[in-house]
């Protein structure tokens, strides 16, 4: 009865929708009242409604019911309680579901909090929202229905994807569907003003705050991501270049180019028409994601429910708002104004640099991820684009912000800004420029690296300049706004100084080892002391105890796991981190000598500095959350002033 | 049935009357129970693409209750295991379930699980039983070949019951793994002696010993190496390992094993008077051997049926 009632709620919230998207309309058109009121109160009760189905969902992995095709596909009785509840979003079903209630949870947000100044625009973009939910819950409720009941019940599920039992993959798809699905307000307020023919400032400043919260999420998601394929997949990597990262990636960059353009817009009026385009193709971006990875059609290790007849319907979905939004675009954009100009070099010019720079990493992203699916329909099989390139044609574009970043706070709106003040300050940054370079050097980066970590020495210098120049502004919102900005910036550049450092020839050894036999790598000694069980409710599992000495003694206990009902195994890395870098241990497969003696293979490898990358993430997401508060307490002053 | 209709029903009067409420009061008076009857069209169209709400829910408690109350035999294999995890779910403790369980897994050849299941039981009470079937499963791990842990495990189940026949054929395999053929001989021709003739493992052990025994000693390499040459005919070198075998056989220097090898290829080439020759020379040759007996009696039934069924 529980999947039943799930499934009904479902069809309320798209039957709701409609009503959403229709009285939106109506209300924007006639400026009706109640119109109004049933736009709002139909995104409300869609929300309530999808809010209750993805509950119900829940009890049903609570309770293991295996009438349901989706949890019999993706949980086990034995599994523990926290991944029963994160299977409920672990396969296509759930996390389909997953990202309609958080599209629905946009649209009600939009109803209760967006543009109180600006009715009729809202109520259009309520109403544009409510024609985004109509495509996802119809793909849900027809296609991909998480509640679909099997009539031969199986005793038994056939468990979550082990490698998804951790708990940063349970977190990692929520955050980042937030950021994939918060850009459809950018997505439904542009195409909201180009419809009703609203300046681009009025745009810009409806899709701000929408855009910085979306992509802060896309941030955290994306670094919980990478988080995770360190530790989890066994060997240390945390960036793969694969398919599905950079459908993550290119709607991330375009949100970092729209929150910087809806600025400049939101100031001068200019980039009016760039910004509208920005936020349209932000969520096309996204959508193409969960193309990616639900249609089948790229290989990935994130790839799930491969399955080409729901990415037809993802296909569709993405034509019809890259087709419909371009397309309006391309009509009304003209109605956007064109600014008040700037001089060339006016913070505007700096922004336009970035957006220009961050677009073309974007589209190398874009051709490298598409290439081999373009030359797959032209018949051309086995063609793969590899790190070598990616990182060859983004590396540039982002050593190329890298330098521009820092001087653009001290830039002035509109008018020329480069004084002698300036050029004297840039000059001192070039110190700290040669000595990250020197460090990268003596690490033994490469040629690349050691640029990177120049230009990431003369980023930070500008940052911290920014920080000390600006002390002085006043009222808690603008150092709210400037803390994010410090913050953000910062984190990109020890992002940068982490990658720089994972570039460099890391320490590896693997070797086959006996119990009381030892393995070194420089500075480090550990010896094996034993293998013990350490089965789990759902798993078996070995345990080594692994003795490390380097002036200090400690233990690492890596485990090597065998989850039945996946018939899969898996290896749980012990990690020590230091200041210096990771020792990261993993556990492999047991053989048995000629001796009968029985040897576990024994990765051992060491990341320097590999903390930077996660300081970074934490940086730009507490810079982007920092902007946000700025960013509503500005509009909540601004508000009591007016 | 009519709880979950009345249920989304009333769900649905809920939500569509929240979101129609502003229209209550408009003209024309329709307009509101319009909105209302077409959101619950929509919701009901869309859920009735696809929706079973005659099929009940089927929460793990209650599937396993309906388990418990089921005759085992009638249950099965998967449900028969997952009645002996529910009975593990609520008692950890029951060494018999977890043997049980142990020989379930290890016939559905899931054989880490099967061993985790042996161990768990042995670590609660050791049994001679378990730890045969515990030796035979990483046997089957280790795609046959009796290794030194299976060896330790029929070693402690001999120990706590000599009876158990399973263990001497192990030991006897392990040594005709070795190329010990002559031990592993010995062996298993005590083993069969020892077994009553009212034990099925009698003939079960003698039927494998006679497979093993009676296989062909070829080497790999060289038989690869003939079959790779134009002049290469299958059916000579059968000939000459009869002849081979016949010879030694006269001899007098012909060790049982031989004398099987010469009874299974003549009967393989279908020449059963043959092969009846060939086992009443092996009968004058080890008639004093109780277990040498046992298997060629079972050969000679064996003979004997085919030229029934020849005739």
């Amino acid at each position: 009865m529980i999947a039943e009632i799930g499934r009904f709620l479902v069809a309320l919230a798209f039957a709701l929708s409609i009503l959403q998207l229709l009285s939106g309309w109506r209300a924007a058109s006639t400026g009706s009242a109640p119109a109004m009121r049933i736009a709002a109160r139909s995104a409300y009760g869609a929300l309530a409604a999808a809010v209750i189905a993805f509950g119900l969902l829940i009890i049903l992995f609570l309770q293991s019911d295996f009438s349901v095709a989706y949890v019999a596909g993706h949980s086990h009785v034995d599994k523990p309680l926290f991944y029963k509840i994160a299977a409920a979003w672990g396969g296509h079903e759930g996390s389909m579901l997953l990202w309609c209630v958080m599209l629905v949870g946009v649209g009600a947000a939009l109803a209760r909090f967006a543009l109180r100044q600006d009715e009729q625009l809202k109520n259009r973009a309520v109403s544009i929202q409510g024609g985004l939910q109509i495509l996802f819950l119809g793909f849900l409720a027809f296609a991909s229905n998480p509640f679909d009941r099997l009539l031969d019940v199986p005793v038994q599920g056939a468990d979550l994807n082990p490698i998804l039992q951790d708990p940063a993959l349970a977190i990692h798809p929520p955050t980042l569907y937030i950021g994939y699905v918060g850009l459809s307000a950018a997505f439904s307020l542009a195409v909201a003003g180009l419809i009703e023919g609203r300046g681009g400032r009025a745009i810009a400043a409806a899709l701000r705050p929408w855009s910085l919260f979306a992509w802060t999420a896309l941030t955290a998601g994306i670094a919980l991501g990478a988080w995770w394929a360190y530790y989890e997949l066994g060997w240390g990597g945390w960036w793969f270049w694969d398919p599905v990262e950079n459908a993550s990636f290119m709607p991330w960059l375009v949100a970092a180019a729209l929150i910087h353009s809806a600025i400049a817009t939101e100031k001068s009026g200019n980039f009016a028409g760039w910004t509208a385009f920005l936020a349209i193709m932000a969520f096309t971006m996204s959508t193409m994601g969960a193309f990616l990875v639900r249609s089948g059609v790229l290989t990935s290790v994130h790839a799930f429910a491969l399955d080409p007849e729901r990415g037809l319907w993802i296909l569709g979905i993405m034509t019809i708002l890259a087709g419909g939004g371009l397309t309006l675009f391309a009509f009304r954009s003209g109605r956007l104004g064109h600014g008040d100009g700037f001089a060339l070099t006016s913070r505007e010019a700096f922004i336009g640099v970035n957006n220009l720079l961050l677009a073309a990493v974007a589209g190398t992203v874009l051709f490298g991820t598409l290439y081999p699916l373009v030359m797959t329909a032209f018949g051309v099989s086995g063609v793969s684009v590899g790190a070598a390139y990616f990182n060859a044609t983004a590396t540039p574009f982002l050593a190329a912000l890298l330098i521009l970043l820092p001087i653009a706070p001290f830039l002035p709106w509109k008018k020329d800004g480069f004084s002698r003040r300036l050029a004297v300050r840039s000059t001192l940054w070039i110190l700290p420029g040669v000595l990250a370079g020197l460090w990268a050097f003596l690490i033994e980066a490469s040629p690349v690296a050691i640029a990177a970590a120049a230009f990431a020495g003369w980023t930070l210098a500008g940052v911290v300049t920014d920080l000390w120049y600006h002390r002085v502004l006043q009222g808690a919102a603008a150092r709210f706004s400037l803390t994010g900005r410090v913050l953000a910036h910062a984190g990109v550049v020890a992002v940068a100084l982490g990658a720089v450092a994972d570039s460099t020839g890391r320490p590896e050894t693997v070797r086959a080892l006996a119990e009381g036999e030892q393995i070194e790598i420089p500075g480090f000694t550990l010896t094996l002391d034993g293998v013990r069980r350490a089965d789990g409710p759902n798993y078996l599992a070995d345990e080594a105890r692994i003795v490390v000495e380097n002036g200090r003694v400690s233990e690492l206990l890596p485990q090597r796991r065998y989850y039945a009902a996946a018939d899969t195994t898996t290896r749980e890395v012990a990690i020590r981190s230091g200041l210096g870098g990771d020792l990261y241990v993993s556990l492999g497969e047991p053989r048995a000598r000629d001796s009968g003696e029985i040897a576990y293979e024994v990765r051992v490898t060491f990341n320097p500095m590999v903390w930077l990358l996660g300081l970074g993430a934490i940086m730009i997401v507490l810079g982007g959350t920092s902007a946000s508060i700025g960013r509503a307490m500005s509009r909540r002053q601004k508000g009591m002033v007016s | 049935m009519i709880l979950l209709a009345i249920i989304l029903a009333v769900t649905a009067f809920v939500f569509a009357g929240f979101a129609v409420w502003p229209a209550a009061r408009l003209r024309p008076r329709w307009l509101a129970p319009s909105i209302l009857a077409g959101l619950a069209g929509v919701a009901g169209a869309t859920y009735f693409a696809g929706a079973q709400p005659q099929a009940p829910g089927v929460p793990y408690q209650q599937a396993a209750a309906e388990r418990m109350a089921t005759n085992p035999e009638a249950l099965g294999q998967a449900a028969q295991m997952e009645r002996l995890r529910d009975i593990l779910r609520t008692d950890e403790t029951d060494a018999a379930a977890w043997a049980q369980l142990g020989r379930m897994l290890a016939r559905s050849e899931r054989e880490l699980e099967a061993i985790n299941a042996f161990q768990r039981s042995l670590r609660l009470e050791l049994n001679a039983r378990t730890l045969s079937d515990l030796g035979q499963t990483f046997i089957n791990l280790n795609d046959g070949q009796v290794t030194d842990e299976a060896r330790a495990a029929f070693e402690e189940a001999q120990r706590m019951d000599a009876a158990l026949p399973e263990p001497g054929f192990f030991f006897g395999l392990q040594a005709f793994q070795s190329g010990d053929i002559d031990a592993a001989e010995t062996i298993w021709l005590d083993l069969i002696a020892r077994l009553d003739d009212r034990d099925p493992y009698k003939i079960l052990i003698s039927e494998q010993v006679f497979q093993l025994l009676s296989q062909p000693q070829v080497n790999a390499e060289a038989v690869e190496a003939a079959a790779a040459s134009e002049d290469f005919d299958p059916r000579q070198r059968i000939a000459d390992m009869v002849q081979r075998l016949e010879a030694r056989v006269a001899a007098g220097d012909a060790g049982f094993a031989d004398h099987l090898r010469l009874i299974r290829v003549r009967g393989m080439l279908g020449d059963n008077e043959g092969g009846m020759d060939a086992l009443q020379a092996a009968r004058d040759r080890f008639a004093e051997r109780e277990g040498a007996m046992t298997i060629l009696d079972l050969l000679a039934a064996a003979l004997q049926t085919d030229e029934g069924q020849g005739e």
